[in-house]
């Protein structure tokens, strides 16, 4: 694919346009990196795609495309600083619910059972006055409002500026001159961000440099479209020189004074008070202080803290981890998670507990306790300080310490020295009822990181719905069970909140980040939420109700408090949903073995239909932007390619050495009804070639219709022989 | 207020040194704003790296400046070129010599030629190094015959970013004439007239022509310019040029320029500059810079004008007495003489005419009969026209003093056109032959296609 300009020009240009990208990462405010390179990289696409059309409802079209793309970029760009876009996910899960509702349409089938396809217009109609507002706030918002002006108006300004430089190349317009906006954007960004102005000297050279060829290279279009003969070595003698002047510009402006302040500054400025946003963005003009470290955080979790993207396995995947034999063989909850702890607290990287301990006193159960289920556990695991059981331990066997939250539920079991085997009677269901979410002990259930950021909740508010507590935590799991999983991703950022990075930006990972982020989804919709971890069900023995459990079952899950109870929930898409039944009735199914499932593909045939018909758009796309490139051409230009293509056509070579003429002659004993057409095309040409005069409009269109004439004629001629023989 | 005016003065010094009395000018005005507006915003906004970029802009602006106001004042420009005159077919070459003695390259010198003579003039573009000179040679094959200029000149270069322009005339004007070309015309018997009495001047014009007719032995009388000294040499005896005594009379040339006769003629036919090629090349079109060696008039005055040329050429050529008589509105008269010199009169006269006469050929021949009177005695008349209507054959009747004295050159688009009118003129006695528009004539004198030499380092000169 070749750009609308020459490609040193869209090289210099993408360097250029990246330029940005790179102060916003040398910025102290944390600018976003990927915006700026994104804004840069996205309006330097549109070099390949927007061409030079010469017709002028081409060129109306063309400039009503960029125009509209600029608006949507915009769009994009302050829905993105703001982070109020929709995560692809949600797009691409409404879309698949848009196919199928379509489908459905079409067959006449009830559509109420599919999902709804309208979350990421929820998502927008939350997240959108919350961005303006934001946008509306940020003078007046410190260190984080100097973030967003900096960010949107770089983000911004580069990606005008490039558009706008795109155009100038394209059109042959002053590039020194269309190359001040995105100078602009690399000064805002350097200046106002803090940025070292390293990146900022060499976005100026390039830009100059761009300036240079490209100014240069629309003199030298200029002269090839009057026909005036010149050297093709005078580009490289003009870059050779303007570089030596760009230099020594550079070098001189170097050694020149800097000052900090002027007396028109001062008298400017000296009465203005700039809010909260703007102080801060002098500041880091002026220079931020170094910032001096606090003092430590004291206070230790009573059990480690649980990071996101740690692996929860404590050894080799198949290396045997539980052997636990249950009684009943078939108890009355699926699937089974051998619970190790649960926690409450999440601070936006990791999870934590802090555990009151006591010894455990509760007594052996009654063997007529209904529901009643024991485990006796041989624990093989490297580090065993904490039990594994089913939830809702009645009793123990051992002398042990229970943690319990601050809630007073039991987070873990624990022993200092732990034991091989023990036995533990649970009675997972039906438990007795808790206290409602009003309770003040609850509430830490519904905490959320402070640095949570709002998209997250409006996620939760889109996908969730505005239904039950069950149907929405039940749409959270299926949202989330739509997104791929990868047991290996990169590692989380240093800074920022892990769930909001997962949700997205990585889009994939395994069952710690899915557990952690419904649990916070939850809980922004106000379902008090936490996180439990231990062991997936494992291998079921040859022995009714024996399962050996592996260090790859190590797992994490949500449970949340819906209807008065604990209740486990599972948004990791290769672990089968657990069975929902009524409380207090048996599973209806006997006791799964739960095995890596495939992620549901909702509508994958609609998206590939989708995809197919997206892909036949974008070759219909190239074809028109094709044919769009050709009759943008030069008559003379296109007549010759026109030539050529009729003589590839009929199977005839150009011969080495001959001339239009004698080719024309050639082509002719193939079409013999079109030798004066060939003849009178051959001679225009010529005389566009090599006359030294521009060919006059008359000219021009019979130069045009012989072409025309001569490839539909070539196009008829194999149809001919075909019938022929 | 003599300060105010010394200021003023100096002022205006000062300008017009910046300006290179106005040479100088601003490419870029909107781009030049730029270093000045971000030189105010960093005065406002004293941030370090705004003064850098303001720095910068203002700093290659100044460069720029510099550029052009050193370079610019230090380039020439010369053109010289084969000749002061050419024929149709002939390639005219220019030397272009572009120095420049400033300390800086010339990077670009936009020439604009405005010559008239077709194919001349246009742009190109030229460069030179530092204290350099670049030296280019120009040709171009005149197609259509006239009076044109080559020059003036519009001179301009620019700095590498664009930003000034140094721009200035070069007004010196050459002019030169391209003459009608000179065709091999088919053989024709041309008209001889009849000549009264053989006096001795005519003798001695005689003997000035080159219709030699053979050798004799020296008799005593005869003139010692007639000896002819290398037969003498080989033989060793004394041997005389003998010449053609046949007595013929003057042969006129009528060439019909009336408006009406040419009304077929659809191509605009200006003096300068013209648009269209007038004259067509049966070869190959993509080697159009070659030299000619044949042509073919397209129009049907060129054919004329060239018929009427090349029969003056061809009966010079045979030591005929030529004259010429056409009428463009303005009366053209050549009275009839002998030799190279009788050429260049006949083919200045006819260097610019045009289809402009308001006298139909009958009646210009009649006019010029009247006029000559006893000038005409004997002499034979060849008519070249496209008018074959024959409404001029009464007219040239009256010329005919016997058979054979008369011959037409009929211009027309085939030789359909003309075939009632040359039967005519055959029962009148007058021969006629008919010429085509478009059909190719090989040049007289054909230019020699020019070959390259290179000398080697050792001296020896090779083609290339």
């Amino acid at each position: 694919m070749r750009p609308a300009c020459s490609w040193p020009q869209a090289l210099l240009l993408l360097l250029l346009a990246l330029c940005p990208a790179l102060t916003a990462a040398g910025s102290r405010l944390e600018l976003p990196i990927g915006l700026f390179a994104g804004a840069g990289a996205g309006a330097w696409l549109a070099v390949i795609w927007f061409g030079a059309p010469r017709r002028p409802l081409a060129r109306r079209i063309a400039w009503l495309a960029l125009a509209g793309l600029a608006l949507a970029g915009c769009g994009l760009i302050l829905l993105a600083v703001t982070s109020a876009l929709p995560p692809p996910a949600l797009v691409s899960a409404d879309l698949a619910a848009a196919f199928a509702r379509l489908a459905a349409l079409l067959r006449d089938e009830p559509a109420a059972a599919l999902p709804p396809a309208d979350r990421t217009l929820h998502f927008l109609v939350n997240a959108m006055p919350r961005a303006a507002a934001e946008l509306q706030a940020a003078p007046t918002a410190g260190t984080s409002g100097a973030r967003l002006i900096i960010g949107a108006g770089g983000a911004l300004l580069t990606w005008l500026g490039t558009l706008a430089l795109v155009r100038a190349l394209i059109h042959h317009r002053s590039v020194l001159g269309w190359s001040t906006p995105l100078l602009l954007a690399l000064a805002l960004t350097t200046i106002l961000g803090g940025g070292n102005g390293a990146a900022l000297a060499i976005g100026l050279g390039l830009a100059l440099l761009l300036a240079l060829v490209g100014d240069f290279q629309r003199r030298e279009q200029g002269w090839e479209r009057a026909r005036v003969p010149f050297s093709d070595e005078l580009l490289f003698d003009v870059v050779l020189w303007g570089s030596l002047l760009i230099g020594l510009a550079l070098a001189l402006a170097w050694l020149l004074p800097l000052p900090r302040d002027t007396p028109l500054a001062r008298a400017v400025w000296s009465r203005f008070e700039p809010p909260s946003g703007i102080a801060a963005i002098e500041q880091q003009v002026r220079g931020a202080p170094t910032p001096v470290p606090g003092p430590l955080a004291v206070g230790v979790a009573a059990v480690p803290d649980l990071p996101l993207g740690r692996s929860l396995a404590q050894g080799p995947l198949d290396q045997p981890a539980l052997q636990v034999q249950v009684i009943p063989a078939q108890p009355p909850v699926a699937p089974l998670y051998w619970r190790t702890r649960v926690y409450d607290q999440y601070n936006g990287r990791a999870w934590n507990a802090r555990l009151r301990r006591q010894p455990w006193s509760a007594p052996l159960p009654e063997p007529a306790l209904p529901g009643l289920v024991s485990q006796q556990v041989t624990d093989r695991r490297p580090d065993r300080r904490d039990l594994a059981a089913l939830p809702a331990v009645v009793a123990v066997d051992h002398q042990v310490t229970a943690g319990y939250l601050p809630t007073g539920d039991l987070s873990a079991l624990l022993r200092a020295d732990p034991p091989r085997s023990y036995t533990v009677w649970s009675q997972p269901a039906p438990a007795a009822a808790l206290p409602g979410p009003d309770t003040p002990d609850l509430r830490a259930y519904l905490e959320l990181p402070p640095n949570l950021a709002p998209r997250v909740r409006e996620l939760a508010a889109a996908v969730g719905g505005a239904t039950t507590p069950r149907e929405q935590a039940l749409n959270l799991e299926r949202y989330l069970r739509g997104l791929p999983y990868a047991y290996t991703v990169d590692p989380l950022p240093v800074r920022g909140e892990a769930v909001e990075q997962f949700l997205f930006e990585m889009r994939r990972g395994y069952c710690t980040y899915y557990a952690s982020a419904m649990a916070v989804m939850a809980r922004s919709l106000g379902i008090p939420a936490r996180l439990a971890i231990g062991y997936a069900t494992g291998v079921a023995g040859q022995t009714p109700g024996s399962y050996t459990v592996y260090e790859r079952h190590a797992h994490a899950w949500p449970e949340l408090l819906i209807d008065g109870r604990w209740t486990a929930f599972e948004p990791t898409p290769i672990y089968a949903p657990p069975v929902r039944a009524a409380a207090g009735s048996p599973p209806a199914t006997p006791l799964p073995t739960p095995a890596p499932v495939t992620p549901p593909a909702a509508g994958s045939r609609l998206i590939w239909v989708g995809a197919t018909a997206a892909l036949a758009f974008l070759v219909g796309l190239a074809l028109l932007w094709w044919r769009m490139r050709l009759t943008a051409l030069a008559p003379d230009r296109r007549a010759q390619l026109q030539l050529e293509a009729a003589g590839r056509r009929l199977g005839l070579d150009w011969p080495p050495g001959a001339t239009l003429h004698e080719y024309a002659a050639l082509l002719a004993t193939h079409l013999p009804g079109e030798s004066a057409a060939l003849n009178q095309l051959a001679t225009l040409l010529a005389t566009a070639r090599y006359s030294g005069q521009p060919l006059a409009p008359d000219d021009e269109q019979t130069l045009a219709q012989a072409g025309a004439r001569l490839v539909a004629s070539a196009r008829h001629m194999p149809e001919e022989r075909d019938g022929r023989s | 207020m003599d300060a105010v005016e010394r200021l003023h003065t100096g002022g205006q010094r000062l300008l017009q040194w910046l300006t290179a009395d106005g040479r100088v000018r601003v490419a870029r005005p909107r781009v030049l704003a730029i270093g000045p507006l971000l030189l105010l915003l960093a005065l406002l906004a004293p941030a370090r790296w705004l003064w850098f970029i303001a720095y910068v802009y203002l700093l290659l602006t100044a460069l720029a400046y510099a550029w052009v106001r050193s370079v610019g004042p230090r380039v020439r420009v010369e053109r010289r070129r084969t000749g002061d005159w050419a024929r149709v077919g002939d390639t005219l070459e220019e030397e272009w010599f572009v120095s420049n003695t400033a300390r800086l390259p010339l990077l670009w010198l936009l020439i604009d030629d405005h010559s008239t003579l077709p194919g001349s003039g246009g742009r190109r573009v030229a460069a030179a190094g530092a204290r350099d000179y670049q030296r280019q040679r120009t040709t171009v094959v005149c197609r259509r015959r006239g009076r044109y200029q080559l020059g003036p000149l519009q001179l301009r270069l620019g700095d590498p970013f664009g930003l000034f322009a140094y721009e200035w005339p070069d007004p010196r004007v050459h002019e030169i004439v391209v003459y009608p070309p000179l065709l091999q015309l088919p053989p024709l018997q041309l008209p001889r007239g009849q000549r009264g009495g053989l006096a001795r001047a005519d003798l001695l014009q005689q003997q000035l022509t080159p219709s030699v007719g053979g050798l004799r032995e020296y008799v005593p009388g005869d003139m010692p310019s007639h000896v002819h000294w290398p037969t003498v040499a080989r033989t060793g005896r004394l041997m005389v040029k003998q010449f053609d005594q046949e007595r013929a009379g003057a042969l006129w040339i009528a060439l019909d320029l009336h408006q009406a006769a040419y009304a077929a003629d659809t191509l605009e036919q200006p003096v300068v500059a013209p648009a269209v090629d007038i004259y067509t090349r049966p070869a190959q079109s993509s080697q159009l810079d070659q030299p000619l060696d044949q042509l073919a008039p397209a129009t049907a005055l060129e054919l004329a004008v060239a018929l009427a040329c090349s029969l003056a050429a061809r009966a010079l050529a045979e030591g005929r007495l030529v004259g010429l008589l056409a009428d463009d509105g303005a009366r053209i008269l050549v009275t009839p003489g002998r030799g190279p010199r009788q050429l260049w009169r006949i083919l200045a006269n006819l260097v610019d005419v045009q289809a402009r006469g308001n006298h139909p050929l009958g009646a210009v021949l009649e006019r010029e009969r009247m006029a000559l009177g006893g000038d005409l005695a004997g002499a034979a008349l060849v008519v070249v026209t496209p008018e074959v209507g024959g409404d001029w054959l009464p007219a040239a009747a009256s010329w005919q003093h016997g058979p054979g004295g008369t011959l037409a050159l009929l211009v027309a688009a085939d030789a359909s056109a003309s075939a009632g009118l040359t039967r005519r003129l055959a029962a009148q006695g007058i021969a006629a032959e008919t010429f085509s528009m478009g059909t190719p004539l090989p040049l007289l004198d054909p230019p020699r296609p020019r070959t390259q030499r290179r000398v080697s380092p050792l001296g020896r000169v090779r083609a290339i």
